[in-house]
């Protein structure tokens, strides 16, 4: 383990959210995932941050030139509201409800009292929210487009949707944009069970999502405690690793720089990361 | 020379001077602005005089104009986020929950495995909290229980407040006797405030005592075996009854909490999918994860609302995909692990001549409110105990208690250098 502080990176090009991506005529796919314990809110505000600034002022001290408007940062969550990002952004420096270019779908507040009110028709609302997200991105104009989505498993948990369409609504999106990042928990085997021998296992179709998401994936990010343990200095290690479709096959001269950090976040929202 | 009291004007009381003769007006001029004797019902100002020395009177509506101070002795700023915060109704939990407390528009889950019940003491005391801060001020209410799931029987079980030990009772006892109008405890009282007399001047002693009580109030010290007396009343309390359709349930829930939207909330939903209390299709997927992601919700909307809940374990594993989605779903959860009868034989051996030092079992931290989901590793395995005893559920770091080999037998034999 060495000692000396290290700034994040995903790219060869020492970026978070490359720009060559944003500029490209292809579309990236990221999973980003985590369980019990490893909570990715500080990586994604530092991602908010690249996208709509081009900075990441608590994860890498390199990328400190500021470019307004950078990207549109469209964010979709299943799971948080926005003050939530409003308010751990802060520590960023950003106050997102001023950007106007920071763009939150909430997904959250109204989902299962005004979305999905009858799971009979599950299908139909998961449809119409796909639909309303789809819209809100495509009447943003331009082409640098990155979207989080954050969440989805609920949906196929609580058997609200099926793997197979959501994964097709999840493709049409990332057609829209430059980049999708979609965040998932990961906890084994409470939510992933890769032995589920029933198809009525909601765990059997969450863990059938994110395999066949891995397989389409450029970039992989997981986030989990240390084997070995709680430590009072480190929260957990990042893993970052190239996805199955490597991202030089869609843009050339693009590499994944595949690293594992430990890193360790504190109760005053500072960060640091070390290689492991 | 004589000496006079500070606050006492001098030239005697306002608009009487001792220097002019009766009949004679005495202009309310000063000879030094801003020093002269202050007419009643008047603000004195460190603002620089008129030139005239005449300090216009402020208009009643500038005095108005400040925003009126809201006070709920039920809330106070976490410690860590300075979110407004209220107790659960245990000071050791409060500790381990790191803000002082349950931080509104959270919630909190108590998992709890083996055939024991000790979560619905915590979920109790969290219910009594709420009604003991409804009888702080005689004529306004602080906060509001709302129930989910029970019959309201499950309100006469709740306990009362601490009075503290036999001997505690007795001091109360005499304290309250003393404070009876009798000859010989006024004659007490005289000397004693004769002690406090210059504290009282400057206003010392009555600082302190506000100060006092209003730490007391925030958080209280409860009795199991005690029962609230009087029981809570409608306007403290409400139930919510289960039904198949969730949307039934957060309506409802939604409309009590608007309706006491300036008043703490706490929402409690003890025992959840019990099967003696939640009918089968409970526990499916489309009820269950709904239901609490719209619990969630409507935590976020109100932020004058916060949520605790039981989940059984031995009903619902922690591998299981159930108790997965609950615990990404809860702000807080706490998992109580009962020791087993070898570990409960060992402690109770180990402690055998001090019994109140014995635990009933492990605090596990799996997730804390607010931190957690800030990404910081919370998780914390066998690290505190819990003891309940009739003074309170008592929560403490654990170490594995050393087992004494018996008495030390005395050297009987002369050691030799």
């Amino acid at each position: 383990m060495s000692n000396q502080q290290q700034d994040l990176i995903f790219f060869q090009d020492n970026s978070l959210l490359s720009e060559e991506i944003i500029t490209s005529e292809s579309s990236v796919l990221s999973v980003i995932s985590h369980v019990q314990g490893t909570s990715p809110s500080w990586l994604l505000n530092s991602l908010i941050e690249n996208g709509l600034n081009g900075t990441a002022t608590l994860i890498n001290n390199d990328l400190n030139k500021k470019r307004s408007n950078r990207a549109e940062v469209f964010f979709v969550s299943f799971l948080h509201s926005k003050d939530f990002y409003i308010q751990n952004c802060k520590k960023n420096g950003l106050d997102l409800g001023h950007f106007t270019n920071f763009h939150f779908i909430d997904c959250f507040t109204n989902l299962f009292t005004k979305y999905i009110k009858d799971f009979k028709e599950s299908s139909r609302g998961v449809s119409e929210i796909f639909g309303q997200i789809e819209k809100q991105v495509e009447a943003v104009g331009g082409t640098r487009k990155i979207v989080f989505i954050e969440g989805l498993e609920l949906l196929l948990l609580s058997n609200a949707g099926k793997a197979n369409d959501l994964l097709s609504h999840i493709l049409k999106l990332n057609r829209k944009c430059r980049h999708l990042l979609v965040v998932s928990a990961q906890d084994s085997p409470q939510i992933v069970k890769l032995h589920a021998n029933t198809t009525q296992d909601p765990a059997f179709e969450v863990s059938d999502f994110l395999v066949k998401l891995y397989h389409r994936s450029q970039l992989n990010i997981n986030l989990q405690p240390l084997a070995t343990g709680r430590a009072n200095d480190i929260t957990g290690s990042l893993t970052i690793s190239r996805g199955s479709v490597p991202v030089e096959s869609i843009i050339p001269g693009l590499r994944v720089v595949e690293n594992e950090y430990i890193y360790h976040v504190t109760k005053d929202a500072s960060i640091k990361l070390f290689y492991r | 020379m004589s000496f006079r009291k500070r606050s006492e004007v001098i030239g005697g009381p306002p608009g009487v001077s001792p220097r002019t003769p009766a009949g004679v007006s005495r202009p309310l001029r000063p000879a030094v602005p801003g020093r002269g004797p202050i007419a009643p019902g008047t603000v004195p100002s460190r603002a620089p005089a008129s030139p005239a020395g005449h300090v216009p009177p402020q208009p009643p509506s500038a005095r108005r104009a400040q925003p009126p101070e809201i006070k709920n002795p039920a809330i106070r700023p976490s410690l860590i986020t300075s979110q407004p915060t209220i107790s659960t109704g245990g000071a050791d939990l409060d500790k381990i929950l790191l803000h002082q407390g349950l931080p509104l528009g959270h919630s909190l889950l108590i998992e709890e495995s083996g055939s024991t019940d000790f979560a619905s003491v915590i979920l109790r005391a969290f219910a009594s909290q709420a009604i003991i801060h409804n009888r702080i001020d005689k004529d306004q209410l602080h906060a509001h229980v709302v129930v989910i799931g029970v019959n309201p029987q499950w309100s006469n079980d709740l306990p009362g407040l601490y009075k503290g030990s036999s001997k505690e009772q007795k001091k109360a006892k005499i304290a309250a006797n003393e404070s009876k109008i009798s000859v010989s405890n006024l004659a007490n009282q005289s000397t004693r405030e004769n002690d406090m007399k210059i504290a009282w001047r400057y206003g010392l002693k009555q600082k302190v005592e506000a100060d006092a009580a209003n730490d007391t109030d925030y958080t209280h010290q409860f009795d199991i075996t005690q029962k609230l007396v009087p029981g809570p009343a409608a306007t403290d309390i409400s139930y919510i009854q289960l039904t198949p359709d969730y949307h039934t349930i957060i309506e409802r829930l939604e409309a009590i909490v608007q309706k006491y939207e300036s008043k703490v909330c706490r929402i409690v939903i003890p025992g959840l999918l019990n099967p003696s209390l939640y009918p089968p299709q409970c526990s499916s997927p489309n009820f269950i994860i709904p239901f609490v992601h719209s619990l969630r919700a409507v935590l976020r909307q109100h932020p004058n609302t916060a949520l605790i809940s039981s989940l059984p374990l031995d009903l619902y594993p922690r591998d299981s995909t159930v108790t997965g989605v609950l615990e990404s779903l809860f702000d807080g959860v706490l998992y109580l692990q009962p020791f087993n009868q070898e570990m409960s034989q060992l402690i109770e051996k180990a402690y055998k001549n001090e019994p109140s030092k014995i635990q009933q079992g492990l605090v596990n931290i799996i997730k804390l409110p607010v931190l957690s989901e800030k990404g910081l590793m919370m998780i914390r395995d066998g690290e505190y105990a819990f003891k309940n005893g009739r003074k309170k559920f008592e929560i403490e770091e654990w170490g594995i208690p050393v087992e004494d080999e018996g008495e030390e037998k005395s050297t009987t034999k002369d050691i030799e250098f």
